[in-house]
C-alpha cells in the first residue's frame, strides 16, 4: 500500500532557488508569460499575476524556445538571472544542486526537470566519483508494478518476528532533544506511511509516539538515556549504539541549552545541564560482554530483533563477524562523512572511514565466513540521494539508513547551527519553544513521504533496466557500477 | 596519579572584523513596509544595531549572520539576498584556506575547538594530510574517557636521546654519558614563522606563551636575551655556524639549543657535547632530496632532536619539480622515521618538524606517522589573525597590523589556540583508545591511507586507478 502523494511547496514565501525572475513595474498583467511557461513559474490568482515560482525556473534552457518568458513578454519586463543565493548555498558533499532538488522532490515527489544535478555531489571520491552503469531502455509503469523494495531484517531462523520493511532504507536515530517532537513525528509518520522503520535515538520514547511504535526502534546508547523495560517492550528492534559516524569514539554531548525541562524529564535529568553520553560502553570490553548486552535485551522483549550500529575502524569487518556471532540481526555501519547532530569538525573529517570502503570490506568478509546471508548489512553516513542508495547496496549493503536527507527535506539548508543556542532557526533540530512552532507536523510528514516516494520511483526505475525484480538482487553487484577514476573495464571499452 | 595538564582559555577578542564568507545585498527601494518585518524576525537578532563598521566600512550583519535565509526566503517582494563574499575569498591560499584562516581566528579567540552540526562539508580526500584517516577502536580496549573523563589521556612528549641500553664499568658506575632529554607536556613547541613580519613584542609574547604552556620557544640567538626570567628558561635558541659563542660553555644555561646543519657539523658536535653535557642538541634541516643520508651520522655524534623542516605547504624544500609535486609531509616524516628503525637508532633520536602545521589534526597525523612532535609557526600567527597574504614579504603594511599585538593579548591567542589543538588531540587520542601520545608515534596502524583503503576495498571492484596508484 503506497501512501498518498501530495504536492507541498516550501513554507516559505520565496523558495530558494537557481534562477531568479525579476518582473519590472513595466508588466501590464496580461498573462502572457502564464500561458507561455510549461513549467508553472508564472501563476495568476484572479486575472493578477502573482510573484513567480523561481525554483521551478529551468532558467536559460529555454532561450531560443517559444516557451522564453522574457523574449515572448510583450512589455519586456522578464528578466531571468542566476541567483547570488544559488553560489553561496550548499558545500561539497550537500551541493545547492543537491539542496535544491531534495527539497523538489520533498515538494512533488518527482525528480526536478531543470538540469540540477539531482543524483550525486561534487566531494571528489567515494561515492562523487561512482557511476550506476544503466542500460539504455525505457521503462514501462508495468514492468515497475512487479519490482519489490521489501526488505527482509531477520535473516535468522530463531523464532524472532520476521520483520520486513517496504523500503530498502529507514531511519537514523535522532533524539529528542536532538531535534523537535514535531520533527520526531514526521519522521515516525512518514515512515510508518511507507511500512519502514525510524530510530528514536539517545534521548528517550515519547509518549506521541506509541501510535507509530511498531514503525519504531529503541536505541540503547552508552548513556542509556530514556531506556526502559517498556521503551524496550513495545519495539520490533532495538539498536545498540556503540559509536557513530560523525563522532566516532567520542560519544555524545548535548549541551545544556537544549536540555529543556521537557527533555530533562524523558532522559531523567536535570534541566539546563549539559548531557553526555560516554564512550564506550562501560560494561563492554570484549565480544563476550557484546553478547551478553544482547542476550539482556532478547530477555527483555522476545520477539524483537536486535541491530548493532558501529563506526567504520580500521577492524570494522572483525566488529561486524563478531556482532552477527553476539546473536545480532542487523549491522548497522555508519561512516563517518555522514551525521546529523553537532560534532567537533575534527572527528567529522578525519575519525574512522568513509562508508564507501567499509561496505565492500565487510560485506566481502561476512561472505568469507559464510554468514553473510545470516545478518543483514545496513550501512548509512553520508547517504544523500536515490543513486547513493543503489550504489551502496551494489557494493554489498542490504539496505541503508538515511538522516540528513530527511532533515533537508524538511527545509534544513545545512547551516550547522543545530548545536548552538537555541539550536535550530528552521525549527527541526531544536527544543525551542518558540521556534519549535515554525514545523508543522503534516506538511512536514507529506514532505517525508514525498521524498521517499521519489527515490522509491527512482530506485524501481533502476531495477527495471537492470532486469531485476527485486532489491535484494543489486546486493554486492558491482558489475552495476563503474568508478570514474579507475581504467574502463574491458567489456566498457 | 599525577595532575592533569590543563590549558587555561580566556576570551581575547579579535582586534580586526573577520570577513564573512557570504554578504547580504539588501535591497531598500520597494519595501512594503509590512506591520512586522521580517528583519525584526531574525533569530540572531542580526539587524539590532545593524550599523557600518567605522574601521573597516563593512556591514555589521555580515559579521552576525548565521545564515539561515529566513529573511531571504521571508521578505514578500524578495529584497533581500545573499552572496559570495570577494574578500573572504582572497583570504590565504590554496593551503591555507579562508576556512581553515577562520576557524584559527575562532579557536585563539575563544580556546574552544570547532565543533558544528549536520555532518561533514569538505571533499572526500585531498593531498596529504588529507589522504588519510585516523583509526577508532569500537569495543575492546580498556576503559577511557577522552576529555570528560577520569582517566587522563597524556599528551607528554620528550625531546633528546634516549641511550638504546646501559653500559657500567667493572666498578659499578656508568660508562656513558647521561641521556639527557627534556619532557614537553605537549608535543608543540612554539616558533616564529621564517618569512613573516617579526617584533620584539611577538617574541615576547611567545616566550611568555611557552611558558604557560611549559613548552618550549625556539626563536634565532640574536633575540634570545628578552623575555621575563620565568619564560627565559623556556627558550630554545637556533644557532648556525656563523652566530656561534665563544664559549660553548654559555650554553649550558638552555635545556635545547638548535644549530642549523652544516657539512661536517657531526665534529662539531662532538666537541660541544664534551664541553656541555647537559644540554639537548637539536640540529636543523630541510626535507630536502636525500636528507636521509644525513640522518644516521648526525644521531652517531649525539643528536638528540632532528628537527625537519618543509615548506608552508607541508611539502619537501630543493625538490626539483617545485612545490605542487615535491613531496608531501606524511611520506616525509614516514621516510625518516622508518629510516631511523632500519638503522635501529629510531628511539636515540627525537623527530621533530614544521611547516605546514595548519590545524589540529595535522600534529595528530605527524605523530602517527612517526614524529614526535611539531614545531609550530605560520599557524600562530594566523591565531594573530595574519591573513597570510604574503604583504610583509613586499615590505608592504600588515592589514592586521601583526607587529604592533599589545603582548598579552598576543600571549593569551597564542595558548588559547594550544589549548583548542590539545583538546582535539585528546578527542583523536580517546577515540582510538590511546593513553599515551607517546603511544601513537609511527603507529602507521593506527591511521587509514587514501592509497591503501583505495586498492583494498576499491581494487577488487573496480580494477586498476587511472593516477597509477595501486
Amino acid at each position: 500500500m503506497k501512501p498518498a502523494i501530495k504536492p507541498v511547496p516550501s513554507r516559505y514565501k520565496n523558495p530558494l532557488s537557481k534562477f531568479k525572475v525579476t518582473r519590472a513595474n513595466a508588466c501590464v498583467n496580461c498573462l502572457t508569460c502564464v500561458q507561455v511557461c510549461p513549467h508553472g513559474v508564472h501563476w495568476d490568482s484572479g486575472g493578477k499575476i502573482q510573484m513567480p515560482r523561481d525554483n521551478l525556473c529551468h532558467g536559460f534552457a529555454c532561450m531560443n524556445k517559444d516557451c522564453y518568458c522574457v523574449d515572448q513578454c510583450p512589455s519586456r519586463a522578464l528578466r531571468v538571472t542566476l541567483n547570488p543565493v544559488y553560489d553561496v548555498l550548499g558545500d561539497r558533499r550537500w551541493t545547492a544542486d543537491l539542496l535544491l532538488s531534495t527539497w523538489h522532490m520533498a515538494e512533488t515527489a518527482s525528480v526536478p526537470g531543470n538540469n540540477l544535478e539531482y543524483k550525486t555531489g561534487d566531494s571528489g571520491g567515494g561515492f562523487d566519483r561512482i557511476e550506476l552503469i544503466l542500460p539504455d531502455k525505457k521503462v514501462k509503469a508495468s514492468e515497475k508494478e512487479k519490482v519489490s523494495t521489501s526488505l527482509l531484517l531477520n535473516r535468522r531462523d530463531d523464532g524472532r518476528i520476521k520483520l520486513e520493511i517496504g523500503l530498502p532504507f529507514y531511519g537514523g536515530g535522532m533524539s529528542f532533544g536532538s531535534v523537535n517532537l514535531g520533527t520526531m513525528l514526521c519522521r515516525a509518520r512518514a515512515y510508518s506511511a511507507w511500512e519502514s522503520l525510524v530510530c528514536t535515538g539517545e534521548g528517550g520514547f515519547p509518549e506521541e509516539l506509541i501510535p507509530y511504535q511498531d514503525h519504531v526502534i529503541t536505541q540503547v546508547a552508552t548513556g542509556l538515556f530514556g531506556v526502559r523495560e517498556d521503551t524496550v517492550q513495545r519495539v520490533p528492534m532495538i539498536e545498540f549504539k556503540y559509536a557513530q559516524g560523525a563522532k566516532p569514539g567520542l560519544g555524545g554531548h548535548l549541551l545544556g541549552d537544549k536540555v529543556t525541562p521537557a527533555v530533562a524529564r524523558m532522559r531523567e535529568a536535570v534541566a539546563g545541564n549539559s548531557l553526555f553520553s560516554p564512550f564506550p560502553f562501560h560494561s563492554v570490553y570484549s565480544i563476550e560482554d557484546h553478547q551478553k548486552h544482547i542476550d539482556w535485551i532478547k530477555q527483555i522483549n522476545p520477539r524483537a530483533l536486535v541491530s548493532v550500529k558501529v563506526s567504520t575502524p580500521n577492524d570494522v569487518d572483525m566488529v561486524a563477524v563478531g556482532s552477527y556471532y553476539a546473536g545480532a540481526h542487523v549491522i548497522h555501519l555508519d561512516g563517518s562523512y555522514g551525521g546529523t547532530g553537532a560534532a567537533p569538525d575534527i572527528a567529522k573529517k578525519n575519525i574512522a572511514m568513509p562508508i564507501e570502503y567499509a561496505i565492500p570490506k565487510v560485506h566481502r568478509f561476512l561472505t568469507q565466513e559464510g554468514v553473510r546471508d545470516k545478518i543483514t548489512l545496513i550501512a548509512s553516513g553520508g547517504l544523500r540521494t536515490a543513486h547513493d542508495v543503489a550504489k551502496a547496496i551494489a557494493l554489498g549493503a542490504d539496505g541503508v539508513v538515511i538522516g540528513t536527507a530527511d532533515m533537508v527535506a524538511l527545509e534544513c539548508l545545512r547551516c550547522h547551527n543545530c548545536e548552538s543556542g537555541r539550536g535550530c532557526p528552521r525549527g527541526i533540530a531544536t527544543t525551542d519553544p518558540e521556534l519549535k512552532l515554525m514545523l508543522d507536523e503534516d506538511w512536514g510528514t507529506q514532505r517525508l513521504i514525498n521524498l521517499f516516494s521519489c527515490w522509491r520511483d527512482q530506485l524501481v526505475g533502476f531495477l527495471v533496466k537492470w532486469g531485476m525484480k527485486s532489491i535484494t538482487e543489486l546486493v554486492g553487484r558491482t558489475d552495476c557500477l563503474r568508478h570514474l577514476d579507475y581504467e574502463p573495464s574491458s567489456e566498457e571499452q | 596519579m599525577p595532575g592533569k595538564y590543563h590549558i587555561e582559555a580566556k576570551l581575547s577578542p579579535n582586534r580586526h572584523r573577520v570577513p564573512g564568507r557570504v554578504s547580504l545585498i539588501d535591497w531598500e527601494e520597494g519595501c512594503l513596509k509590512c506591520t512586522v518585518c521580517v528583519k525584526q524576525k531574525c533569530v540572531y537578532g542580526v539587524y539590532k544595531d545593524r550599523q557600518i563598521d567605522p574601521v573597516s566600512l563593512a556591514d555589521t550583519a555580515d559579521m552576525l549572520c548565521r545564515h539561515c535565509y529566513q529573511c531571504v526566503q521571508g521578505c514578500p517582494n524578495r529584497l533581500i539576498s545573499k552572496s559570495i563574499n570577494p574578500e573572504y575569498e582572497m583570504m590565504g591560499d590554496e593551503y591555507w584556506t579562508p576556512a581553515i584562516l577562520t576557524q584559527l581566528y575562532n579557536q585563539a579567540e575563544t580556546g574552544k575547538i570547532p565543533i558544528s552540526g549536520a555532518g561533514y562539508t569538505g571533499p572526500f580526500s585531498g593531498p596529504g594530510f588529507d589522504s588519510m584517516w585516523t583509526d577508532m577502536s569500537e569495543i575492546v580496549r580498556p576503559t577511557r574517557d577522552g576529555i570528560h573523563g577520569r582517566e587522563y589521556i597524556s599528551t607528554s612528549t620528550d625531546l633528546g636521546a634516549k641511550p638504546s641500553y646501559l653500559s657500567f664499568l667493572s666498578d659499578g658506575s656508568l660508562d656513558m654519558m647521561p641521556a639527557s632529554f627534556v619532557e614537553i607536556p605537549a608535543p608543540f613547541i612554539l616558533t616564529m614563522p621564517e618569512d613573516r613580519l617579526v617584533s620584539p613584542g611577538l617574541s615576547e609574547a611567545l616566550a611568555e606563551a611557552a611558558a604557560d604552556l611549559g613548552t618550549l620557544f625556539l626563536n634565532s640567538a640574536e633575540n634570545i636575551e628578552e623575555g621575563s626570567g620565568r619564560a627565559k628558561r623556556h627558550l630554545m635558541p637556533r644557532l648556525n655556524k656563523g652566530s656561534l659563542w665563544p664559549d660553548l660553555k654559555a650554553y649550558e644555561r638552555f635545556k635545547v639549543v638548535e644549530i642549523d646543519y652544516w657539512p661536517g657539523l657531526e665534529r662539531w658536535l662532538n666537541v660541544f657535547r664534551k664541553v656541555n653535557r647537559h644540554t639537548v642538541i637539536s640540529v636543523r634541516l630541510p626535507f630536502s632530496p636525500g636528507f636521509t643520508g644525513l640522518l644516521g651520522p648526525l644521531v652517531e655524534a649525539g643528536t638528540g632532536v632532528l628537527h625537519l623542516t618543509a615548506d608552508n605547504h607541508g611539502r619537501g624544500l630543493g625538490f626539483e619539480s617545485n612545490s605542487q609535486d615535491a613531496p608531501v609531509l606524511i611520506d616525509l616524516i614516514r621516510e625518516a622515521h622508518f629510516h631511523l628503525v632500519d638503522l635501529n637508532i629510531r628511539d636515540e633520536v627525537t623527530i621533530l618538524i614544521s611547516g605546514g602545521i595548519a590545524l589540529a589534526e595535522h600534529v595528530a597525523k605527524s605523530i602517527a606517522c612517526g614524529a614526535d612532535a611539531v614545531a609550530l609557526d605560520l599557524a600562530l600567527w594566523a591565531a594573530l589573525e595574519c591573513r597570510v597574504c604574503r604583504d610583509c614579504l613586499v615590505q608592504k603594511a600588515c592589514p592586521v597590523e601583526i607587529e604592533s599585538s599589545p603582548v598579552n593579548w598576543a600571549r593569551q591567542r597564542f595558548v588559547n589556540l594550544a589549548g583548542a589543538w590539545h583538546n582535539q588531540l585528546l578527542e583523536v587520542l580517546g577515540a582510538m583508545g590511546l593513553r599515551e601520545v607517546r603511544r601513537l608515534r609511527g603507529e602507521v596502524g593506527r591511521v587509514m591511507f587514501f592509497d591503501r583503503l583505495e586498492e583494498e576495498s576499491f581494487g577488487p571492484i573496480f580494477g586498476r586507478r587511472k593516477d597509477g596508484k595501486k
